[in-house]
């Protein structure tokens, strides 16, 4: 599980997070939602280890072993964290085995991979659709695709924590619900998920837990229901909308704007 | 369909191996056995009493004349190995398609050392290294140096800082080799610019140099392929590495070392051989793609037959058509540059 315990970091002298509290418990899969530069992305580093707060502390606890993650090394650190990168640059010349099998690194042997690293990626990749798509080159695959690919090096990591940092960017309709509905039937068990969403829509369907960050705090943190209402809104984004739910979807409305 | 693409590719990759090995092979028994002096099969025959063999008649020079082809042919061999692998290395690491072993300063420094060791006619030099070489090496491990420590200042090392420090050092120390050229007396002017064009048709070193350098190279070769998975993981960015498990900062930091050391050592000896660094490693990867384990043997391999062929291109023009020394450090940036250009033009259309 995580805990975070009023996590402030600054860059460069300006203040991205401020005193951010909040406790993820082992199987809960939580997305945090917020206008662009309220530093979600800051948070999943801060989490992962890259960035190391500059006040408070953040504390994850798995297997009974407590440790704060930038003080880990970056092998240790990969074997707890998982991260499923927004971007990727894709290399014309690796196929999706190779790209999914980076993820054993942390847990792989002295020598290299080994025996069990590459059935472990095999059972990953089928368990992803990409069975079929082992030796295809990551520049032939579709947006959805490659996203999948991405997400089956995280499962390979067998790390307890994933971080997704805006896993349904670029993604069309049918890719952005395909992929949310695998991390949640790959992801789940015992595993935490920590996901960064752009689309609020997608959030409140797929997760079941919301954190609301804005300006560097939480402005809200529960159940859909409880966190999504038009004020939380209106204060965490600044803007005027219509909350409704139809057949149980969210529906967001902004006012003050007339559709043609 | 999956499988087929499977073994398509497993094919192309027997095919590379086995292609350059029969290219190589061959190619190193003609470097050594052609020449003005004496026929094929005389060189055959002065070869076998070179190794102690019984053979047949052949021409008295004829055995000198080949250990000194061996030692060239050594040189060319080590020389397009290194850079190449080094090469190979580095554009995965640095994520840039046009690093090669220069971009860090080695070749400018080596550069440096080197006018300096003739301006100051430092002459023969130590332990039966002449002091260009020596010069060289030293020139080329400071510069790499500094250009690391430059990059480091900020906490991390990052690929941007490490290609922006090798351009500033190396323009600055370009600036003071043709500073030193122009102090320099003209008789010594033509021996530095050979130099700097790599020229191994004076080959100023002896065999156990040589195997030395050979034993540096193919350390730093292992030593590369043995950090192969964190070079594929390097070439996915920085972050990426972090997260998953990859200590960026110490494997980019051995990865500096390993290639600059191997590529001193060669520098010194050959003068500044361009091109192979950057051209060799693309067609490499069109071949194998870029996983590190199957993409820096065959760079190597094809480096060591592109610069012998270069070499020997450059004798021919000697011996056939009394062309003089023609460094082969020219030869291969008259093949490199325009090959290099139709993969430019390759990658725009496609």
């Amino acid at each position: 599980m995580i805990e975070l315990n009023k996590v402030g970091f600054s860059y460069n002298g300006s203040l991205v997070l401020g005193g951010v509290t909040f406790d993820v418990s082992e199987g809960e899969m939580v997305a945090i939602v917020g206008p662009n530069g309220a530093g979600k992305s800051t948070l999943l580093r801060l989490v992962s280890g890259l960035l190391k707060p500059k006040s408070g502390n953040i504390k994850l606890t798995f297997n009974g072993r407590v440790c704060q993650p930038h003080r880990l090394s970056r092998k240790t650190a990969a074997r707890m964290v998982a991260m499923v990168p927004q971007q990727n640059p894709r290399n014309a010349e690796s196929s999706v085995e190779e790209l999914v099998l980076s993820g054993r690194y942390s847990q792989s042997g002295f020598w290299g991979y080994g025996a069990r690293d590459r059935r472990i990626v095999h059972q990953v990749m089928e368990s992803c659709g990409l069975g079929d798509l082992a030796q295809r080159r990551l520049n032939e695959l579709s947006g959805g695709e490659f996203k999948r690919t991405l997400l089956a090096r995280a499962l390979a990591q067998q790390a307890p924590l994933i971080l997704m940092d805006e896993p349904t960017t670029d993604l069309d309709l049918r890719y952005q619900e395909e992929i949310l509905h695998l991390v949640k039937e790959r992801a789940s068990g015992s595993r935490c998920l920590l996901a960064v969403m752009h689309d609020l829509v997608l959030a409140t369907r797929h997760f079941s837990r919301i954190i609301i960050l804005s300006d560097g705090r939480v402005y809200a943190d529960g159940a859909v229901e409880e966190v999504i209402t038009s004020e939380n809104i209106r204060r965490a984004y600044g803007l005027e909308v219509d909350v409704d739910w139809h057949r149980g979807q969210l529906v967001l409305i902004p006012k003050g704007k007339e559709k043609k | 369909m999956e499988r087929r693409r499977e073994q398509l590719r497993d094919r192309r990759k027997v095919i590379s191996y086995l292609g350059i090995i029969l290219v190589l092979l061959p190619l190193a028994v003609l470097y050594l056995l052609m020449g003005p002096t004496g026929s094929l099969a005389q060189g055959w025959n002065a070869l076998l009493s070179l190794l102690g063999l019984p053979a047949g008649d052949y021409p008295q020079l004829l055995p000198s004349i080949l250990a000194y082809r061996a030692l060239r042919l050594g040189i060319a061999v080590v020389v397009g190995f290194t850079l190449s692998f080094s090469g190979a290395a580095l554009q995965n690491m640095l994520q840039n398609p046009l690093a090669d072993p220069y971009v860090l300063g080695v070749s400018a420094g080596a550069g440096f050392g080197a006018t300096l060791a003739s301006y100051l006619q430092l002459g023969k030099g130590f332990w039966g290294v002449s002091a260009v070489s020596v010069f060289a090496f030293l020139g080329a491990m400071g510069a790499v140096t500094i250009v690391y420590s430059l990059a480091r200042r900020r906490g991390n090392t990052s690929t941007g800082s490490l290609i922006i420090g090798g351009i500033i050092v190396s323009s600055f120390l370009s600036a003071g080799i043709i500073f030193l050229l122009a102090l320099a007396p003209l008789r010594d002017q033509h021996q530095v610019l050979l130099w700097l064009l790599g020229d191994i048709s004076n080959p100023s070193i002896s065999f156990p140099h040589l195997l030395a350098i050979f034993l540096v190279s193919l350390l730093g070769f292992f030593a590369l392929l043995f950090l192969g998975r964190e070079l594929d993981i390097l070439s996915l960015g920085e972050e990426e590495a972090l997260n998953l498990g990859v200590d960026v900062g110490k494997v980019r930091m051995a990865i500096f070392i390993i290639v600059s050391l191997s590529c001193a050592m060669v520098v010194a000896v050959s003068g500044l051989i361009g091109f192979v660094g950057i051209v060799v490693p693309h067609a490499a990867r069109r071949l194998v793609g870029s996983g590190a384990r199957r993409l820096l043997p065959l760079s190597a391999l094809m480096g060591a037959v592109i610069i012998l062929s270069a070499d020997g291109v450059s004798r021919l023009l000697l011996e056939r058509l009394a062309i003089p020394i023609v460094p082969v450090g020219v030869i291969t940036a008259f093949i490199g540059a325009p090959y290099f250009l139709f993969i430019y033009f390759r990658r725009m259309r496609g």
